[in-house]
């Protein structure tokens, strides 16, 4: 049952996969593009803080691209039900659970595809390159985060995506509608409660889901390719 | 016979063509020299009319800012006054208090402090708050997060207690910035390691006699011609910047590019005699100095900055012995291990990170599974 629900969904992403994967596997060259010196030369050392700030300006699209990709597989794992009505899904002799967690197992399957091309990426681009002393490379960290990072996005995503249309204009205004309100909100409660004047609900929020245990953490860790 | 009269007349060529360049240089000067002396008056009058407009905006802010005065409070947090308006005199004193606390015990009062008023607000609209004498706005929009806010009190805090050592020599040939905690401490340990020169290396390796060399101390005006190799020195020549009109030091560039060892050493020769000449030299930046100075701060616990006040004239050297109680080679081997325990960990975070990435991840895919979309009846 497994195969043909990763056959589908691959038939369904596979050109929409082709510049994700081009773009992971390029991301890390771009990144190193221009710094250190080809192997074989002599390292130039005094290139080092300049390695290592060049390298941060790149930091930003990993997490970017990470959520792009996690929320093209999760739409287009249900795109297909959705426009033949279910009658395929229902068709089969399976409950929901169980097709759900397989089409989640085909979608994360094929995340890996783009996170193996930004590992092989980062290999090459590290490979590319005689880093000054003091700076290594982190490929390997780099594509284990990445992949997390696609895989939470897609699972966001897939939750939303396999709802009701109702259910996901649901959450998306919930979401949209707090984080206006708190601004909102802060202003109209602190008159109530002065504790408030100063706290920034939005501010809470945002803290409250990219530190642990919030779901956001992943994407704002340490994305370096390069670093000390 | 010929010949003679053709190298006759090119003899007088020769002679002469200096001699005409000579003259028109001298020319050209004396026509500057007039033309600044015809601008002179121009400016003396701008700048006249400069200080009444600037005298006319005082005047004008201050009668705005009786107008619209709301009403004010002045707070006292260690010796800090704070002038604030009122609805936000209780934050101002807790944000105060919060980073005052992290300079205490080491800094108890200080001249600056005690004659420098803070302002503080933080809001979406600022009021005019007039004040006359030694002033630090801390001005923030209601936005800023707590953490900035706290992070631009500790600037003015620190901006504040820099101007005490305006008038001390460590301040005046060594030091230069706030006095406050390093905002970015894992960029301490990136500028060490990254930096290359020989003073950083070996501060990475152990000597701590090294580490106060790259951190300008102990230094002598030569001391830079042994910190580099010529491939270092080629490099930080190629990387300078120069303005079009620095004609002869972007020849020395052209030449350093072709290969010429000196002029890439005089490139770097001169960034060391003519910028970093106000300040002692050093491998590492003001940052590093700004983390220096707080470790000794720290570790010279209360009454530091009394001391560091106390002898004016100490060499930066003896002034940091003063005020951590250690001498210069000790005090930088403490604060080369507390460099070190500021490396960044790339994969910090990420075990934890995982696990809840997991977790979300599972619970998403629960709430898939539990999607109402085919439940009938």
């Amino acid at each position: 049952m497994y195969q043909p629900m990763l056959y589908l969904h691959w038939k369904q992403i596979r050109l929409a996969l082709i510049p994700f994967v081009i773009a992971s596997f390029g991301l890390p060259l771009v990144t190193v593009h221009g710094l250190g010196t080809p192997p074989g030369h002599p390292g130039m050392d005094t290139l080092a803080y300049h390695v290592v700030d060049a390298t941060r300006v790149w930091m930003v699209f990993y997490p970017i691209l990470a959520a792009a990709i996690g929320a093209t597989l999760a739409l287009s794992s249900w795109n297909w039900d959705h426009q033949l009505g279910h009658v395929y899904a229902l068709s089969l002799p399976i409950p929901r659970w169980e097709y759900a967690a397989l089409k989640m197992g085909a979608g994360a399957m094929l995340a890996l595809l783009p996170a193996g091309a930004l590992w092989v990426g980062g290999l090459v681009a590290s490979a590319s390159v005689t880093l000054p002393t003091g700076l290594h490379a982190y490929p390997t960290l780099l594509a284990v985060r990445f992949l997390a990072a696609t895989l939470l996005a897609y699972a966001v995503f897939f939750a939303l995506a396999a709802g009701t249309i109702r259910t996901t204009v649901w959450v998306v205004t919930v979401v949209a509608g707090l984080i206006v309100a708190a601004g909102l909100l802060n202003g109209v409660l602190a008159a109530y409660f002065p504790t408030l004047e100063h706290t920034s609900l939005m501010q809470m929020m945002l803290h409250g889901l990219s530190s642990l245990p919030g779901p956001l953490h992943v994407f704002v860790g340490n994305w370096a390719l390069i670093d000390v | 016979m010929v010949p003679a009269l053709a190298l006759a007349a090119g003899l007088t060529l020769l002679s002469g063509a200096p001699l005409c360049a000579q003259q028109s240089h001298r020319a050209e000067e004396a026509a500057l020299v007039r033309h600044l002396d015809s601008v002179v008056p121009l400016y003396e009058a701008a700048k006249e009319q400069e200080k009444r407009e600037a005298a006319r905006a005082k005047a004008h802010e201050r009668k705005m800012a009786a107008s619209t005065q709301p009403k004010l409070d002045t707070i006292r947090v260690g010796p800090l006054r704070i002038v604030t308006p009122s609805d936000q005199a209780q934050t101002a004193q807790e944000l105060f208090s919060s980073v005052w606390h992290g300079y205490q015990p080491a800094i108890h009062d200080s001249p600056a402090l005690e004659r420098t008023l803070f302002t503080f607000q933080w809001s979406f609209r600022f009021v005019p708050i007039a004040i006359d004498g030694p002033v630090r706005r801390v001005e923030a929009r209601r936005w800023d997060a707590r953490s900035h806010v706290e992070g631009y009190i500790r600037q003015a805090i620190g901006m504040a207690l820099a101007s005490d050592l305006g008038s001390t020599a460590i301040g005046q040939s060594w030091y230069r910035a706030a006095v406050r905690p390093p905002p970015d401490p894992a960029g301490v340990y990136r500028e060490l390691a990254t930096t290359p020169s020989k003073p950083n290396r070996a501060c990475l390796d152990g000597d701590a006699h090294a580490c106060a060399e790259a951190l300008g101390l102990g230094v002598s005006p030569d001391s830079w011609k042994g910190w580099f190799t010529p491939d270092e020195e080629r490099d930080i020549a190629l990387r300078r910047f120069y303005y079009f009109g620095d004609r002869h030091m972007i020849a020395l560039q052209d030449a350093c590019r072709n290969g010429k060892q000196r002029a890439c050493a005089e490139i770097v020769s001169t960034f060391y005699t003519r910028f970093t000449r106000a300040t002692a030299q050093g491998t590492l930046d003001p940052d590093a100095r700004q983390s220096l100075v707080w470790f000794a701060l720290e570790r010279g616990g209360a009454g530091a900055w009394a001391r560091l006040l106390a002898h004016p004239d100490a060499t930066p050297e003896q002034a940091l012995a003063n005020v951590s109680g250690l001498n210069v080679d000790r005090l930088c081997g403490a604060w080369r291990r507390w460099v070190l325990r500021q490396r960044p960990d790339v994969s910090a975070g990420l075990g934890g990170g995982m696990v809840m990435a997991g977790f979300w991840i599972l619970l998403f895919a629960g709430l898939a599974a539990r999607s109402t979309r085919w439940r009938l009846g």
